[in-house]
């Protein structure tokens, strides 16, 4: 009969219905349990740490910094985009309520070089505590390759728990792959606690990594980034700052103790760099600019920790532009071209000036300093550096020698106070060289002829770390450990090199007198390369530095007035003077030195304090 | 089921839609002069034998008909063995099979209870009818005819206004790509809120129909209604149902539509002069020195217009834009059939173009359907449906999207459009290439909008659309009395190609400078290379198919006072779309029994069981259920015989539903990717695989659910002049799948898995009512409908800020946020006693805003609901007159309560922006002291272009939507039997405080077309 066909036909339907026929499209997605079954993809999920590394040449670094660098955060740089977060929130001391760059802990997307530190730094204290809990349950692995896996991973977690407590302090131990409903709410460390434990994974590392990778692995931590970090860690370990505790800012002394530990692992570091096998070693002089920028290999002999990945930088003129170069070297009218760093008379000053084989601050009367000769008989790294006024900087168009005019009247003046992008922002005459070279400019676009990477950790570094450790701990000229080094000796390892001369004698009479020139070789060796903020807040310097309204200075070079006929402008003869920049403001008061916890998980967790003042 | 099936189903179905559907209808068509024809006479009664007068008696397919006469007696022509029909209102109708022998001496009819006829049912989804009478739930309905008022390319742009508890919100687009939102009884998620449409019993897109092939649009609200189609129903249902063939009713209808559109408001923008003066202006308040000279601010006042190559003074949107753009419409319907087969065939043309002058864009659509009922032996009838929609597009290379947006920032002096330099222009013109001329462009802007559209390249856009439906009905009475079945499966492919051309012209910008002579002489710099592209490429195609599947057992059954209904219906549907990795599948089977005694109370219940493939397998099904029930007050002894109440109902629901049309696949599993790869090698060249993951899945995750309740009171009065009906709602939403980013901590690595965490509830009234009456001839209908909702977010993503105005916990999902405006600082003194504002650099002539927590700073958290962005109430009013044949008709729509930020480039001046007339407005110390708006800055103004007070604006407003005027002339003679001419208008007036834009779409113009202004006229012939 017909039309029971039908019934049979409509039963059938609902029979269909409730099987399997809801499951998934096969061409979706990877399990948990395929990654965590092999050496390769169990590594490949550990490079997000390298991925989301901090590469400071890259123009939105941190978002929303948006075309500076902390840089101008610092007396080093002044920030001269008007729409720079920097400028707008960081520099009038409002760091609770933005959501930006350094002080966020949420900007960007985590886990890509496009998130902010602390957020990125909380992505990969997760990815490290997994793959160590993951290392431990895969069969199969040989011991090398597990030693590479863990070595990484406990060099990782320390490294980002680093970025975090330098920034905000101590904080728990994170030491689990936390899912959201696991009970975070642990009470904070002090700073030394947490530091501590950064370093226990440090002492691991150094004994799990190889001293040096195969060719094509080139990049990854090494057993000298751990040891070299841990020297770095244990010296801010020992800083004034981090000697408060969770409830207080008050300005401390460096605690001795720690000082000779970080005296201790820094000369680990140095004593260790010949024996490693390794190409470490201090460049020397005639190498100075190569160390920041290299030819055919994507690393200097002086790196020991550095960011190898330039996939951030994408075009890389793009950083070029935005970070270091007037618009009319960048090109074009946009942000990009307007916005560039503008480094701070503040910071010249601090380069020696040499006179008869002895160097000298400038404010010395003996270093026969002229304001009108300023740049004469400078510490050679000022050279290197940066650009002064009237300067030869690369080819035009036509291919004739063009010339930094960052003085009134001058092109790049002219460039920077109309455009709507800088309008109103004070330029302070001077520009960035350390990490550039002539032809990269828009003209020439030879953006590609050198590499360039973050450094974090140099052998130079080193050797100031160990500086400013042996002083505080022994004294200028003690060597009670018989690590064959003093602090006197190590800083002039650093000046030699580059062709000073010796710290003068009277200089290293004391501890405290001998301080103040180990901070300043620091901030001319280290200079532009993010080091200086933070090391002004750890020496507990920064309310001092910005005590004035308007603390940060440039330099006015007035041309002669036929200067627009003159072809060469090298040969202005011009009439200088130093003046306040207005427009670069730097609020800084005790509460700044830790930088707040992000508001919402301050309401969220009751035991992770706020820090004192915010 | 598997994509193969799927696609061996496609190919049949194409195949199928090739088969001349008509074809059936005219089988049956007698041929008249072969067949003698009898003279037939009776007389129509009421059940007691009393005449009925006025019944409309018919035959042959409704073409012959006649009425009944006092005494209810009448005489007709028909055929032996054809089919006469008897209808009168309140009286079921009576279908007479014409015997050899003759007729009966009367036909008595059925007297049916109000609002039970078979021209009361109303369509649930899956093939469900129930009646007016009986439903529990609140359904309105449209009409399809009343569509065919609006002329608009979009059919769901017709719908504002007309139906109950429907609100719909235009935004602008392109010439037919500016589909409106359509949401049902407010906003019921807080966020992702639209209703489905369904087109014929399935998921279907309908905006691309036209009104002629609708029958009815219904518009589903509560839980008992919904319920039916799954878990994508939760928001409400529209519910359209095309026209079908009618036994022993015939249509025959040509009609004809020919206007123009008009743009409503355009924003005003300033000429060259104006422009220059202010921007120097706004230079001085940067502390700049001006820009133009006093000779270039002589120049532009007395410039040439948009060509003159030293100072160009362009009008970009009358050089552009026409005033008016042609809209042109046609259909054709053929519906009919006898009792075993009835047919229905239409055929619909719509186009326009647009209001570019050059390169206009077109849009022409082609839309066909057939839809054939077909006994194949008595208990068995078999349906189809197929429905295919051509569409057509042409425009320049740039989106209409573009060309505006390119009106409202280019600037009148920005670039000449043609630079007159014959040097030039034979520059980059190879063999063979079309020679253009030098066209002017500035370093802000390189493309020249006259080059683009006139040398860039065109578009050329096709869209096929075919839907088919095929089923079987099969009648089991004779197994149970009253059993019957059906199934019916559906598929539809949905297809888009475009193609085209893409080219550059040449651009150049100029340098003017003076030379040794001190005369002005210009340079030309290059801007764009010429990029020729010989042929057309293919720039996107898209294909998405759906499947569907429906099968139902039913039970009718009446027993004395007792009515049972009952129904178990199974439905699957799958969609499949190009550049999405997983199909949509949804199943839901659902068992609905409806309960009637007396014809007086009603029970009705549902359980569906509803599968979705987006939550894990323990989860995949959620037993939803709804119940309701109705009780006509009008039958009861204390009202029956009212002379005030005809009738008057009370009816209730309740239910829970699941919903997963919001949620995405797979959030309840872990998922990890490849995610590029990590360089290292000394040379930066040997690349690392990484792994990531991308989400941590929740294994727990479950439905999202709505609990929904409503009651409501409907009725007639004044012998049935009165109509009405209320409706009060009150909806929770909860376990809203949604991620806890902001209220979870970042310490886990910012993973933040989805969660069933939302929660909003959603209430308000809604209601309509209308008044008929006839005056001598004048027969008058006016009436309206409203919605007043309001929701609150009770649980959602949010971190618990002290400040209690930041949250949005406890306040309406559409609440706009922003800073409270205090005016403009006037004086020194006002800017340094103030809270200090952390936006951008501000001072005298810039917005004050309030610190509302009197922390001393004005930050993000001093900000708080200033706004909302729903509207509170919606209103519809319409009105009927009809003299004679003249007919009007009348519709007016209206939103109140509703907020908008007026933010868009027209009502902000600043930067290198362009400047509209609202710039007069500035103030400035001495230019303009009483300026009410900002003062001018080159900068970006962060102080002043963020969401406040200040640019938050009432953007309530009543529109007259629609008017047509009609006049019907019906004739037994001529060769068509009836003839309507109508003149339609639409958006004709807008009453609003926003008065320079329009306040329903206020980027029309500035971001895309504006809202238009329609002038129609035509003609439709029945035969």
């Amino acid at each position: 009969m017909k039309n029971i066909k039908f019934i049979y036909a409509i039963v059938l339907l609902f029979c269909l219905g409730c099987e399997d026929y809801l499951d998934k499209s096969p061409d979706l997605g990877i399990s948990e349990g395929d990654i965590f079954s092999d050496y390769n993809s169990i590594r490949g999920y550990l490079d997000n740490c390298y991925v989301a590394l901090n590469n400071i040449h890259d123009w939105d670094h941190q978002p929303n910094l948006e075309r500076q660098s902390i840089n101008a955060m610092s007396d080093e740089m002044g920030a001269i985009f008007n729409y720079a977060a920097i400028k707008n929130q960081i520099n009038t001391g409002n760091w609770l309520n933005g959501g930006f760059g350094e002080m966020s802990w949420t900007a960007g997307t985590a886990g890509t070089y496009n998130a902010s530190v602390i957020n990125n730094s909380f992505y990969c204290i997760r990815v490290a505590n997994k793959v160590l809990a993951g290392v431990e349950q895969l069969p199969g692995l040989s011991t090398e390759q597990k030693n590479e896996l863990l070595g990484q991973a406990y060099f990782m977690r320390a490294w980002y728990y680093f970025e975090l407590i330098k920034r905000v302090g101590g904080m728990p131990k994170f030491d689990k792959a936390y899912l959201v409903d696991d009970d975070m709410d642990f009470p904070r460390l002090s700073y030394h606690e947490s530091s501590e434990w950064l370093i226990a994974d440090l002492t691991k590392a150094a004994e799990l990594l190889p001293h040096t990778w195969p060719e094509s692995e080139t990049g990854r931590a090494t057993k000298a980034s751990a040891l070299a970090l841990k020297a770095m860690a244990a010296l801010y370990d020992a800083s004034p700052l981090m000697q408060n505790g969770l409830s207080t800012v008050q300005k401390l002394d460096y605690n001795l103790e720690r000082c000779k530990v970080a005296a201790r692992y820094a000369n680990d570091v140095l004593k260790y760099l010949p024996a490693s096998g390794a190409r470490y070693r201090l460049m020397n002089g005639s190498e100075y600019a190569e160390i920041f920028r290299y030819t055919s290999v994507f690393v200097s002999d002086e790196s020991l920790w550095y960011n190898n990945n330039t996939g951030p930088m994408g075009n890389r003129a793009r950083g070029l532009r935005v970070l270091y170069l007037p618009q009319r070297f960048a090109g074009g009218t946009g942000n990009d071209a307007a916005a560039y760093s503008n480094p701070t008379q503040n910071i010249v000053e601090k380069f020696e000036v040499l006179k008869n084989g002895e160097a000298y601050p400038i404010s010395d009367p003996r270093s026969g300093y002229d304001p009108q000769k300023p740049f004469e008989n400078r510490d050679p790294r000022l050279k290197n550096n940066i650009v002064v006024p009237g300067e030869p900087w690369g080819l035009n168009a036509n291919g004739a020698q063009i010339y930094q005019e960052l003085y009134p009247g001058g092109t790049d003046y002219n460039n920077a106070t109309t455009n709507g992008n800088t309008a109103g922002r004070e330029v302070s005459g001077y520009m960035a060289k350390k990490f550039i070279w002539p032809e990269a400019n828009n003209f020439q676009q030879e953006w590609s002829k050198y590499n360039l990477n973050t450094v974090y950790i140099r052998v130079s570094q080193v050797y100031l770390d160990f500086a400013e450790a042996m002083n505080e701990a022994y004294g200028p000229n003690a060597d009670p450990e018989g690590y064959g080094l003093t602090a006197v000796g190590a800083i002039n390892m650093i000046r030699n090199r580059v062709g000073m001369p010796n710290v003068l004698q009277e200089f290293t009479a004391s501890k405290e007198i001998f301080r103040e020139r180990i901070r300043n070789e620091r901030a001319v060796e280290l200079m532009f390369e993010n080091h200086r903020w933070h090391d002004i807040r750890r020496w507990m310097i920064a309310d001092e530095l910005f005590a004035d309204p308007t603390p940060i200075k440039g330099l006015v070079a007035t041309p002669p007035a036929n200067h627009r006929n003159v072809a060469n402008k090298s040969n202005l003869k011009f009439s200088y003077s130093v003046k306040p920049l207005a427009s670069e403001q730097r609020v800084f008061k005790m509460r700044h030195y830790w930088y707040p916890i992000d508001l919402k998980h301050v309401q969220m967790l009751r035991n992770l304090t706020q820090n004192p003042g915010w | 089921m598997t994509r193969d099936t799927i696609s061996k189903v496609k190919f049949y179905a194409l195949l199928l839609m090739f088969l001349p559907v008509v074809a059936f209808g005219q089988r049956k068509q007698p041929k008249a002069k072969a067949i003698r024809q009898t003279i037939i006479s009776s007389r129509v009664t009421d059940e007691n034998g009393a005449p009925l007068r006025n019944a409309m008696v018919s035959t042959q397919e409704g073409t012959v008909t006649t009425y009944s006469g006092e005494d209810g007696s009448f005489v007709l022509k028909a055929l032996p063995g054809s089919v006469v029909m008897i209808q009168a209102n309140g009286y079921e109708d009576k279908v007479i099979e014409v015997a050899e022998g003759g007729v009966l001496d009367s036909y008595a009819l059925e007297k049916m209870p109000l609002f039970s006829s078979s021209r009361d049912v109303l369509y649930l989804p899956l093939g469900i009818t129930t009646s007016k009478r009986s439903t529990v739930s609140s359904i309105s309905s449209i009409d399809g005819a009343d569509l065919e008022t609006y002329p608009d390319l979009l059919l769901t742009n017709t719908l504002q206004g007309r139906a109950t508890g429907l609100t719909v919100r235009h935004n602008t687009g392109e010439l037919g790509n500016n589909a409106p939102a359509l949401i049902i009884r407010g906003l019921s998620r807080g966020g992702s809120d639209g209703a489905i449409t369904i087109v014929d019993g399935v998921e279907r897109p309908m905006e691309e129909l036209v009104p002629a092939e609708i029958d009815r649009v219904e518009i589903l609200k509560d839980a008992t209604a919904k319920v039916l189609y799954g878990s994508r129903a939760a928001n409400g249902v529209i519910l359209v149902t095309t026209k079908r063939g009618k036994a022993n009713t015939r249509v025959t209808k040509v009609s004809a539509e020919y206007g123009t559109m008009m743009a409503t408001r355009m924003p005003k923008f300033l000429g060259a002069y104006d422009y220059a003066t202010l921007y120097n202006e706004a230079r001085e308040n940067d502390g700049l020195a001006p820009f133009y000279s006093e000779t270039e601010l002589n120049g532009y006042r007395n410039s040439a217009g948009a060509n003159d190559q030293r100072y160009p003074n362009a009008d970009f949107y009358g050089y552009f834009l026409k005033d008016a753009m042609p809209y042109r419409r046609a259909s054709l319907q053929f519906l009919g059939g006898d009792n075993r087969t009835q047919y229905a065939l239409v055929v619909g043309y719509t186009g326009a173009s647009g209001l570019e002058k050059i390169n206009t864009p077109t849009n022409d659509r082609f839309n066909l359907r057939g839809n054939l009922d077909l006994e194949v032996t008595p208990s068995l009838r078999a349906f189809a449906g197929l429905a295919g929609i051509i569409g057509m597009t042409t425009s320049a290379d740039i989106t209409s999207g573009a060309v505006f947006s390119r009106l409202s920032s280019h600037k009148p002096n920005g670039y000449p459009f043609i630079i007159d330099n014959e040097e030039l222009r034979n520059l980059n013109a190879g063999v063979g290439v079309t020679s253009i001329p030098a066209l002017g462009g500035s370093l802000q802007h390189p493309d020249n909008l006259y080059g683009r559209l006139m040398y860039g390249g065109s578009q050329h856009g096709q869209n096929l659309a075919g839907q088919g439906t095929f089923g079987l009905d099969l009648k089991l009475g004779n197994i149970i009395p009253g059993l019957a079945a059906k199934s019916y499966l559906t598929f539809d492919n949905y297809q888009s190609f475009s193609r085209g051309q893409s080219e550059t012209p040449v651009s150049y910008g100029q340098r003017w400078f003076l030379n040794d002579a001190g005369e002005e002489q210009v340079t030309y710099y290059k801007l764009q290379k010429r990029v020729i592209q010989s042929d057309q490429v293919r720039k996107g195609h898209s294909i998405s198919r759906t499947l569907g599947w429906v099968g139902e057992v039913k039970y009718h059954n009446q027993v004395g006072v007792h009515e049972l209904t009952g129904d178990v219906t199974y439905f699957y549907y799958r969609n499949e779309s190009s550049g999405q990795l997983q199909d949509v599948e949804n199943s839901n089977l659902a068992l609905r029994l409806a309960y009637g005694l007396q014809n007086k109370y009603y029970l009705e219940g549902t359980a569906a069981y509803m599968g979705s493939n987006r939550l894990a397998s323990k989860n995949r099904h959620f037993l939803s259920w709804a119940a309701g029930a109705a009780w006509v007050l009008s039958e009861e002894a204390f009202l029956q015989g009212s002379s005030a109440v005809n009738f008057l109902k009370l009816k209730a629901n309740i239910g829970i539903l699941g919903y997963d049309r919001a949620t995405d696949y797979y959030l309840f599993q872990n998922r990890w990717y490849t995610n590029g790869t990590m360089p290292f090698n000394e040379r930066n060249q040997t690349s690392f695989p990484r792994t990531s993951i991308e989400l941590i899945g929740n294994p727990d995750l479950d439905w999202e659910k709505s609990r929904e309740f409503s009651v409501g009171v409907e009725g007639l009065a004044f012998q049935n002049r009165l109509q009405f009906e209320f409706n009060f709602f009150d909806e929770l939403r909860y376990d809203i799948i949604m991620r806890q980013g902001a209220q979870y901590t970042g310490i886990h690595g910012g993973l933040v898995p989805f969660t069933n965490y939302g929660e909003t509830s959603n209430r308000g009234l809604e209601g309509s009512i209308s008044w008929q009456q006839s005056v001598g001839e004048v027969h008058v209908k006016m009436g309206g409908n409203f919605i007043y909702s309001k929701n609150k977010v009770l649980k959602t993503d949010e971190v618990a800020y002290p400040e209690e105005y930041m949250r949005q916990t406890g306040r309406g999902s559409d609440a706009l946020f922003g800073y409270v405006a205090n005016g403009l600082f006037r004086d020194q003194a006002q800017v340094e006693s103030h809270a200090f504002q952390t936006f951008g650099a501000y001072g005298i002539g810039d917005i004050k805003y309030a610190d509302l927590n009197s922390d001393g700073l004005v930050d993000s958290r001093d900000r708080k609901q200033i706004g909302n962005s729903f509207p509170r109430t919606t209103l519809g009013m319409e009105v009927t007159l009809q003299y004679k044949g003249f007919g009007l008709y009348l519709l007016g729509t209206s939103e109140l309560g509703v907020d908008k930020m007026l933010n868009n480039s027209y009502y902000w001046n600043f930067g290198e922006g362009k400047y509209s007339t609202t710039a007069f407005d500035r103030w400035h110390p001495q230019n303009n002291p009483g300026g009410t708006a900002p003062r001018l800055t080159t900068t970006n103004g962060a102080n002043n272009h963020i969401g406040s007070s200040f640019w938050l604006d009432d953007a309530s407003f009543w529109r007259l939507k629609n008017v047509e005027l009609s006049y019907t002339l019906n004739t037994a003679t001529s060769f068509a039997k009836g003839y309507r001419f109508f003149v339609r208008g639409t958006n004709l007036l807008v009453l609003s405080s926003i008065r320079d834009l329009d306040p329903e779409v206020l980027n029309g113009g500035v971001a895309n077309y504006p809202v238009m202004r329609g002038l129609t006229g035509g003609v439709s012939l029945s035969f």
